[in-house]
């Protein structure tokens, strides 16, 4: 009796597993699904709508709340800004034309046709009250440098700021602040929390609180002329659902049930299966395209670290790391490896860059290296901000350098906690970062080696350099005026010459969709743009 | 007896007091900073200090834990979002309805489905019946919620199709995230029933009434199961602050807006007030169910509501 009680349970068990892991990968639609067999794809919801799969909530609708990464997915479907980027340059949304008129002072000019979802017109004391009211906020740092704004007439608004602005910097200014009317804004009853009213096409039809947001396109669209709309402002579908799906793996699980159409959420331990010859791939696609972040590794440079004074124990391990090795272990080869601090995905990068010896892979030179460093075999503390690819990183860099007999300790922490370290000079040894900017690389360079922006946290650059040559370079290269092939050139050099950190590889991010999107668009930082995306009729 | 219940209700405030100074306390010395999540990682250290100025977080410990009981115990107001632009009490409020559904169908199911399983493996002792009850209940106790969460979507969701993998909407999204949350509550209760009823079962009264000629069914429903009733209510009891718990990682695994997720999401952005706002919260919700615990414990057991009132004369005579 008891034998066959146990056989009914062993069998029992056996029956569950077989049903949970050796199901059909159908093809037929799930919940709410509908299927389209000559085409062979599945959509979410039918022609006309795409379901787009988001990993946070945005939590605040409002045109200037704090950032979120919920927020980010959606805020350039959401609003428009005076400019936009399109293809790596700056261009119009708003605004028609700008000028410098001196080097504190600039002007610009908006259409005088702008629209809002509610009717309302958009003028420059519009432009004005929107900058004033984000400002007010202190969200937004890099609003800071404004001294004021004004409006000259009803098309003509002009910014005045408080020191000389770096290269890429007024555009930046222009792209952080999104514009509404003040009409719309001050007649909401929770400052557009919930029911926001922008000028882009799109306006919000249902947003429930961590679970979805619908957007839909109501035809009223201001901008007519075709030429001009650019990708953060395009409509190319009707319907858009950014549905809030918080656990990774449920991302591959929506992808394959077909109950979100897009996702750049899915983990990278199932990307393969989307990828031709996946057994998921039927129906879906992944596009890849490489991050304009890029994953470097920086040397505290403090009187608290050995790195301050050994220049030798630096060159060795930047040269003991193999940065192809890296793509292909940690990316399957889909990144890249770089040879500056950034990538190459700049305008002012310098092609001239990928023929030099960027610390290329020298097993025996790190070793030379090491010999005559004073490292004597204490463990250094490798700190980054903990995901699945900075700790497959961290832990190929932690092997690399034993090869040449360094020890290293990785503390993978969570990415407040890191930001928070980043700045005790006894908290680590090597710092591993993700960084990048969205237009220039010297703006890149900025994030680390531009002194005034640490100097009082760290009394240099954000690694505590203290290097006055390396400031009077930085501020040539960031200069409006002064930036150029040669003193972009000479920072690239110098940085290399010392070897306070380097660039390693730029990751590629994944974005996994249905055949039902043709073709894939994405923002200045990396998010889909369900209007930009092209779909199958 | 409604003086004990005044008493356990004035007793809660040093309780959550209690439990506002260590939340405050921990979040205070947890490393990360509110202002850079706000301002995000592209913002210089000097417009990270303004913000942290304008919020307050540079004031010493002292003053930033009295102006917060100030606020919540002399005010009421758990304060407001960094994020959300509304107070935390309303989104608390606003996200209640999700985890109260959750919660209330799992301490359901594990009433209705636990209790007759611990009743079914007491009543035929060490016979298949038993093993099999117990098999299940091992099972419930020993698998991870979320593991089950997963398998559940692989089986349901992906395979046979038949439910929604995430989200809300109608009654088939709740199926998925109660079972899941529910299965170690039954578990406990069938455990927890199987023992009380044991022990009741080989008690003198019982022998009595079965000597007495009475049913199986009479006896085990009219005489064993009301006093083995205290061990199962407490289990109820700890299994409605085990739900409220549970949906914490249910409502991340299946997407689902309640005070769960709201919390999380509030550690992660370092959102200081939500996160405070939301385990004191649930810290007053599971003190009010232990108190309607205890007060079921005197409406089932007489012996138990004579001591509660005999404590409050007994007190009486004192003070008299």
């Amino acid at each position: 009796m008891k034998r066959k009680l146990v056989s009914v349970v062993v069998a029992s068990c056996m029956v569950i597993t077989m049903l949970a892991g050796c199901g059909k990968t159908s093809s037929s639609a799930s919940s709410g699904g509908s299927s389209n067999a000559s085409t062979d794809y599945k959509m979410a919801e039918g022609a006309g709508t795409v379901v787009v799969g988001i990993s946070e909530d945005p939590q605040n609708l409002g045109p200037w709340s704090g950032m979120t990464g919920g927020r980010v997915s959606m805020l350039f479907s959401l609003y428009e800004y005076l400019v936009t980027l399109q293809d790596g340059n700056y261009v119009g949304v708003l605004a028609k034309n700008w000028t410098k008129v001196d080097d504190t002072t600039y002007q610009v000019t908006i259409y005088d046709y702008i629209k809002d979802s509610a009717g309302n017109e958009l003028k420059a004391s519009d432009i004005v009250y929107s900058f004033e009211t984000a400002i007010e906020t202190k969200n937004y740092g890099k609003l800071n440098s404004i001294e004021s704004v004004t409006a000259v007439d009803d098309t003509t608004v002009e910014f005045t700021f408080n020191k000389t602005l770096g290269i890429g910097e007024f555009e930046d200014v222009m792209m952080e602040c999104a514009i509404v009317t003040q009409a719309a804004y001050e007649a909401s009853d929770d400052q557009m929390a919930t029911d926001p009213v922008s000028t882009s096409a799109y306006t919000v039809t249902n947003y429930t609180v961590g679970s979805s947001l619908t957007l839909e396109d109501k035809g009223t669209y201001w901008q007519t002329d075709e030429t001009l709309v650019y990708d953060t402002s395009k409509h190319n579908v009707k319907k858009v659902v950014f549905s809030i799906v918080t656990e990774a793996s449920q991302h591959t699980v929506a992808m394959q049930t077909g109950t979100i159409d897009i996702s750049n959420g899915v983990p990278d331990t199932d990307i393969s299966k989307f990828q031709s010859g996946g057994e998921l791939s039927s129906g879906n696609s992944v596009a890849v395209v490489l991050n304009n972040l890029t994953y470097n590794l920086q040397y505290n440079m403090s009187s608290d670290s050995i790195f301050q004074t050994d220049e030798n124990l630096r060159l060795a391990i930047a040269y003991a790391i193999d940065k192809a090795g890296l793509n292909e272990g940690a990316f399957n080869g889909n990144g890249a490896a770089v040879k500056d601090f950034a990538n190459a995905n700049y305008p002012d990068y310098i092609t001239d860059w990928n023929d030099e010896d960027y610390y290329d892979y020298d097993l025996e030179k790190a070793q030379d290296y090491v010999d005559q460093s004073d490292y004597d075999g204490q463990e250094l503390t490798l700190m980054y901000v903990s995901t699945s690819k900075a700790d497959t990183l961290a832990q190929m860099i932690q092997a690399y350098l034993s090869q040449i007999g360094i020890t290293v300790k990785l503390q993978g922490l969570d990415n407040m906690t890191e930001q928070t370290q980043q700045y005790d000079s006894t908290a680590y040894d090597i710092l591993m970062e993700q960084a990048g900017s969205t237009n220039y690389i010297v703006n890149q360079w900025k994030l680390v080696w531009y002194t005034p922006d640490f100097e009082e946290l760290t009394g240099g650059t954000a690694n505590f350099v203290v290097d006055s040559e390396l400031d009077e370079l930085m501020e040539a290269a960031l200069n409006e005026d002064t930036h150029s092939t040669d003193t972009v050139d000479a920072v690239h050099d110098y940085l290399v010459e010392k070897c306070y950190g380097f660039g390693m590889v730029q990751d590629p991010i994944n974005i996994v969709h249905s055949n039902y999107i043709t073709g894939v668009a994405l923002d200045s930082r990396n998010q889909v743009l369900p209007g930009a995306c092209t779909y199958a009729e | 007896m409604w003086k004990y219940i005044v008493k356990r209700l004035l007793w809660m405030i040093p309780v959550l007091l209690g439990i506002a100074v260590v939340i405050f306390t921990i979040m205070y010395l947890c490393p990360g900073d509110p202002a850079t999540a706000i301002l995000g990682n592209s913002a210089t250290p000097a417009a990270i200090a303004a913000k942290r100025t304008e919020m307050g977080l540079n004031d010493p410990y002292f003053v930033q834990l009295f102006r917060y009981l100030d606020r919540v115990f002399l005010h009421f107001d758990l304060g407001s979002s960094y994020f959300y632009n509304e107070t935390v009490m309303s989104g608390i409020l606003s996200r209640m309805p999700y985890t109260l559904i959750i919660a209330s169908i799992c301490i359901f199911l594990q009433i209705v489905i636990g209790t007759p399983l611990g009743i079914t493996a007491a009543v035929h002792q060490n016979g298949w019946a038993d093993r099999f009850c117990m098999f299940v209940a091992l099972l419930g106790v020993s698998l991870p919620g979320f593991w089950l969460a997963m398998m559940l979507v692989v089986l349901f969701s992906v395979n046979l199709g038949w439910l929604p993998p995430y989200g809300i909407g109608g009654i088939e999204y709740y199926i998925l995230p109660c079972v899941a949350n529910a299965f170690a509550g039954i578990a406990s209760q069938a455990r927890q029933t199987r023992s009380s009823m044991l022990e009741v079962i080989r008690s003198d009264y019982i022998v009595t009434a079965r000597a007495k000629g009475l049913s199986e069914r009479e006896i085990l429903y009219k005489h064993a199961l009301p006093n083995g009733l205290i061990p199962i209510i407490t289990v109820v009891g700890n299994g409605m602050g085990m739900m409220l718990g549970g949906t914490v990682v249910i409502e991340s695994v299946f997407s689902i807006p309640g005070i769960g997720m709201f919390t999380t999401n509030a550690i992660n952005t370092r959102d200081y007030p939500v996160v405070m706002g939301g385990v004191l919260f649930l810290g007053a919700l599971f003190s009010l169910i232990m108190l309607l615990v205890d007060v079921l414990y005197a409406y089932v057991d007489p012996r138990i509501k004579a001591q509660y009132e005999g404590q409050q004369k007994k007190l009486f005579r004192r003070k008299g």
